[in-house]
């Protein structure tokens, strides 16, 4: 879960970088430069969506399996 | 830090394929025209003083990463939040050339593939190899080496043979004097490839003999220079520099003037197999390089764990950064240089150094008394 908290935390804060430099790069203003950032999700196709939703979803696999092997130790 | 060794020569070999990694293909320091090669040679030159403050901080601390030596010399929260900002740096660049090199394959090979899928197969690949560990990556550097050197090689010798090489084009060298080319010089290529350098901060205490980093980096600083600047003056030479400005890959548009004996001709092959090796290098130092720095400061067991995860946040950023490849190479001209390059290569290391210098200065004043 660590690890998941440490991703996420650095994606937000690139998320803050990438946007920064594109509100700096001459966008009208800071919301236009947050829609640009998720712009490029919007227009994926379906089978880009699914390779993308199955590539986030295994960052979550390793963490919940060892969640739940941790739980049936303790039970036993 | 992971117990691995490497040796000074892998260094040399990391360093010079990182730094030719995605500048090779770009358009580097056109802005010069003619002087471009100049350009870059007075850029490895700078490249080679920023690597000497570098060094410097290695030296104080040569068995530590810069996580941990930074929290030693400014103290433990503000040398946290500065290794915090190099690691959204570091992820950041990365992003960055997965996008250039995901972009190139777009443009010239896979038209119909979704970016998304191009930069996707590159991150799988950065992962895996860090998994495996720097011996590794080391390794598989000394290999790809010898494959670039003998495109090199190859390639000029082509080109001198094939008759396309025009010196006309080269000159005049300074028909606008001296300005532009220093303006070139220190606004673009001292940063972009050769501070850089600063990802080996993470990578120098893993060498063998410590007292070999000093020579070794700034042969290989040097020798990368010489190359990129071969690179743009074959270009120059080739197409002109008009052609080299509006051409999105000079290298590729060169290779594919070679027309050599009725036989040897559309050598793209040349290009992609160079801007690939170099693209690998680079993409997947500057990932294990945050993902040892993310895993030293956030106390993680093991760091190959942060691989996958700080591979797709990778992944996700290098399709944020940008709409578009023309809007991705402005950015990447007019203002990373300016809010990141500069800040991260040259200012905090300076200061970082100075703070050190002076704390060290004490420390041995403070020997002498007692």
């Amino acid at each position: 879960m660590k690890v998941i908290g440490i991703s996420f935390v650095l994606l937000l804060a690139l998320m803050g970088v990438a946007a920064a430099l594109d509100f700096f790069g001459g966008s009208p203003d800071l919301n236009a430069s947050i829609r640009n950032i998720f712009n490029p999700f919007l227009v994926m196709e379906t089978i880009e969506m699914v390779i993308f939703i199955f590539i986030v979803l295994c960052v979550f696999i390793p963490p919940v399996r060892q969640f739940f092997q941790k739980r049936n130790k303790s039970k036993q | 830090m992971e117990k691995a060794r490497i040796s000074a020569f892998q260094l040399f070999i990391l360093i010079v394929l990182f730094e030719l990694g995605s500048a090779m293909i770009v358009p580097l320091a056109i802005e010069a025209k003619q002087g471009a090669w100049l350009a870059i040679l007075i850029g490895a030159a700078g490249g080679c003083g920023i690597f000497l403050i570098y060094y410097a901080l290695f030296r104080y601390y040569p068995d530590e990463s810069p996580v941990h030596f930074v929290r030693h010399i400014i103290g433990s929260v503000p040398g946290k939040i500065v290794a915090f900002l190099y690691i959204l740096y570091f992820l950041y660049l990365s992003a960055r050339v997965v996008r250039d090199f995901g972009e190139m394959l777009i443009t010239i090979a896979y038209v119909e593939t979704p970016l998304f899928v191009l930069n996707l197969l590159m991150v799988l690949l950065a992962v895996y190899t860090i998994r495996k560990g720097i011996e590794v990556l080391a390794r598989t550097g000394e290999l790809l080496f010898i494959v670039l050197a003998f495109l090199f090689l190859s390639a000029f010798l082509l080109i001198a043979a094939g008759g396309t090489l025009d010196y006309g084009n080269l000159k005049p060298v300074m028909g606008e004097g001296l300005a532009p080319i220093v303006k070139t010089a220190f606004t673009q290529t001292i940063y972009f490839p050769f501070g850089e350098i600063f990802a080996f901060m993470m990578i120098m205490p893993y060498v063998t003999d410590p007292k070999k980093v000093k020579r070794t980096g700034l042969l290989a600083i040097t020798a990368s220079g010489f190359v990129l600047a071969s690179i743009m003056a074959a270009n120059t030479g080739v197409l002109g520099v008009e052609l080299v400005n509006r051409s999105l890959f000079p290298l590729l548009a060169t290779i594919q003037s070679i027309e050599l004996a009725d036989f040897l001709e559309r050598l793209d092959v040349y290009f992609m197999l160079a801007a690939i090796i170099g693209g690998f290098v680079k993409i997947t130092l500057f990932l294990y390089v945050s993902v040892a720095a993310a895993a030293d400061l956030f106390k993680v067991k093991k760091p190959s764990q942060l691989a996958y995860p700080l591979g797709v946040v990778v992944l996700l950023l290098s399709i944020m950064i940008a709409g578009s490849l023309p809007e991705h190479i402005q950015e990447g001209i007019k203002l990373v240089p300016l809010y990141l390059h500069l800040p991260f290569q040259v200012i905090l290391p300076a200061l970082v150094l100075l703070v050190a210098f002076v704390r060290h200065k004490g420390r041995g004043k403070e020997g002498e008394a007692k």
